[in-house]
């Protein structure tokens, strides 16, 4: 298939950032050379968890076959730690990167459609909730979303309490005065506390909030846990408090882990369950 | 520096190839068509090689332009007697390919080859026989006589380090047929005049006499013969006034 991993120097950055963008051909024996110039292609936006590169999408998954059987280009930006922030802390600004700059720039050097139709945005984990926050943002670019494992709601309407024999819970403190496990201090680098997102553009709740009353068109949403994942319980929470909003969605509460193989799993049914339309060479309903 | 690294499957190459691109970056992209600087590796190379040229990532950045580095692999830039289709895989295939891809222009005063030592046999050859595709050609201390190696090789003389009598063989078949043919671009340079040929040299390295026939032969070819010892600060030298050639044909000023 057609991969290009491409390095290039982000202005919203101000530094070299990778990006991974499958290209797919049909199958093997076939090549881009046959595609008619101008043709662009469906294209899904594709995160990845907390802490990982351009590169894991494709190092992890099979999702350049899930990709190539559909004919839809993907694209995998580096999200590392910084939570899809304009991070509370160096003022990184990777959300501006992903979500403003990367569109702009893949548009203009790679065969990529611009239309809502072909657009989706998915991931997995921390992309979850980038996913869910970016079809939040940016309603008229997507027409669907998938959450794998996704945290999406973690910033609580409610205050948050962390009493004794809590320290070492995860979870987004009320202020960054409180003490956190070691393991979280990059999530304190990128939202700050909870009192620092709460009815921030980065508190996707509030943003579902605001979009439902005031009747936005939003994308569907294919959100997935397992039962066996170690945030499910706070997840299915979460997907509850949503439907009770008023968000109609596919609720998928199977099993699995937070891991690869939980992404692999619905990253091919995800791409199998989107309405592709414009797909070259293929028959399509 | 804006750069891709791409995997993509070939019809000619019966599978996937790599190349490396180099793009202008961001701030400079616009809603344009770009012109191609395609890079042919050298012999016992690959298209990574490109990474080591900084001259020609700084090109791509001050002109907007893209430089494109596709696999040669030991094909010499032909089409195998025994193996893959590899000429009409760099002057069709892959025009048409990065053409989908990015925003390429497709006139052909926008695509010209750029080539170093044996990788220049190749991409004289590609200039030559397919003048509707390129431009011309810039080839540095090109390696140019390929019928001499085949000839040299059937007579058990190495001539060209990567490059054995068997794989010789499965490029060209009949190792005596290849002076005269349409792999002989000195027999090809006769009968077409259209792409520039722009052909740097030294005077002492081996390959100085290689060039000057065949800038007997194309009149209209520019030369760059420099005097003295070949020393890579010399190359380096030769290869920017090229560039600085080109540049200046790329902007009509030539």
């Amino acid at each position: 298939m057609a991969l290009n991993k491409i390095t290039y120097f982000s202005e919203a950055l101000q530094m070299r950032m990778g990006v991974s963008v499958i290209i797919p051909e049909s199958n093997w024996g076939s090549s881009l050379s046959d595609r008619p110039v101008g043709y662009r292609y469906p294209t899904l936006w594709l995160l990845s968890g907390g802490g990982y590169d351009y590169t894991d999408w494709v190092r992890y998954s099979a999702i350049e076959l899930f990709a190539s059987k559909a004919g839809i280009a993907v694209v995998m930006p580096s999200a590392f730690y910084s939570g899809y922030m304009d991070t509370i802390h160096g003022d990184y600004k990777y959300w501006t990167q992903i979500s403003e700059e990367l569109p702009t720039f893949l548009r203009s050097i790679l065969p990529l459609s611009e239309t809502k139709e072909d657009n989706f945005v998915a991931g997995f984990s921390m992309g979850g909730y980038g996913a869910f926050k970016w079809a939040m943002q940016n309603p008229e670019m997507f027409t669907s979303c998938g959450v794998f494992s996704g945290p999406i709601g973690f910033i609580s309407k409610e205050k948050v309490v962390f009493g004794p024999g809590h320290e070492n819970d995860i979870g987004l403190r009320e202020t960054e005065e409180e003490p956190t496990p070691f393991f979280f201090h990059t999530m304190v680098a990128s939202f700050g506390s909870m009192s620092a997102v709460r009815n921030t553009i980065n508190d996707n709740i509030y943003q579902l909030e605001k979009n439902l009353k005031n009747k936005t068109e939003l994308p569907q949403f294919y959100i997935a846990t397992g039962v066996e994942d170690a945030i499910a319980e706070q997840n299915y929470k979460n997907a509850d408090v949503m439907h009770q909003m008023g968000l109609e969605f596919d609720d998928i509460r199977d099993h699995g882990r937070h891991d690869w193989d939980y992404c692999n799993l619905h990253v091919e049914k995800f791409i199998k369950w989107i309405p592709l339309k414009n797909v070259f060479g293929m028959e399509v309903e | 520096m804006a750069h891709i690294e791409l995997n993509a499957l070939s019809k000619n190459l019966a599978g996937t190839f790599g190349a490396h691109i180099y793009l202008p970056e961001l701030e400079k992209l616009g809603n344009k068509q770009y012109p191609v600087l395609w890079f042919i590796h050298d012999d016992g190379g690959c298209e990574a090689d490109l990474l080591r040229f900084s001259v020609l990532e700084e090109f791509a950045k001050k002109h907007s332009i893209f430089v494109i580095a596709p696999t040669v692999s030991h094909s010499l830039a032909t089409d195998m007697a025994f193996g893959t289709e590899n000429e009409t895989f760099l002057a069709d295939e892959c025009p048409r390919l990065f053409q989908f891809l990015y925003p390429l222009s497709k006139r052909k005063e926008d695509n010209i080859l750029f080539s170093i030592g044996t990788g220049a046999y190749g991409a004289v050859k590609l200039a030559l026989k397919h003048p509707d595709t390129f431009g011309g050609c810039i080839s540095i201390s090109g390696k140019l006589d390929i019928a001499a190696v085949c000839e040299a090789a059937a007579d058990n003389k190495k001539l060209w380090p990567y490059q054995s009598i068997e794989s010789l063989k499965a490029v060209f078949g009949d190792l005596s047929k290849v002076r005269s043919s349409q792999n002989d671009i000195f027999a090809i340079a006769k009968t077409v005049s259209e792409p520039f040929l722009y052909l740097t040299c030294g005077e002492q390295e081996e390959a100085y006499q290689e060039n000057l026939r065949l800038a007997e032969i194309d009149k209209e070819a520019i030369t760059d013969f420099c005097e003295g010892a070949t020393t890579k600060e010399a190359i380096d030298a030769m290869m920017q006034r090229a560039l600085d050639w080109l540049a200046d044909r790329l902007r009509g000023r030539r």
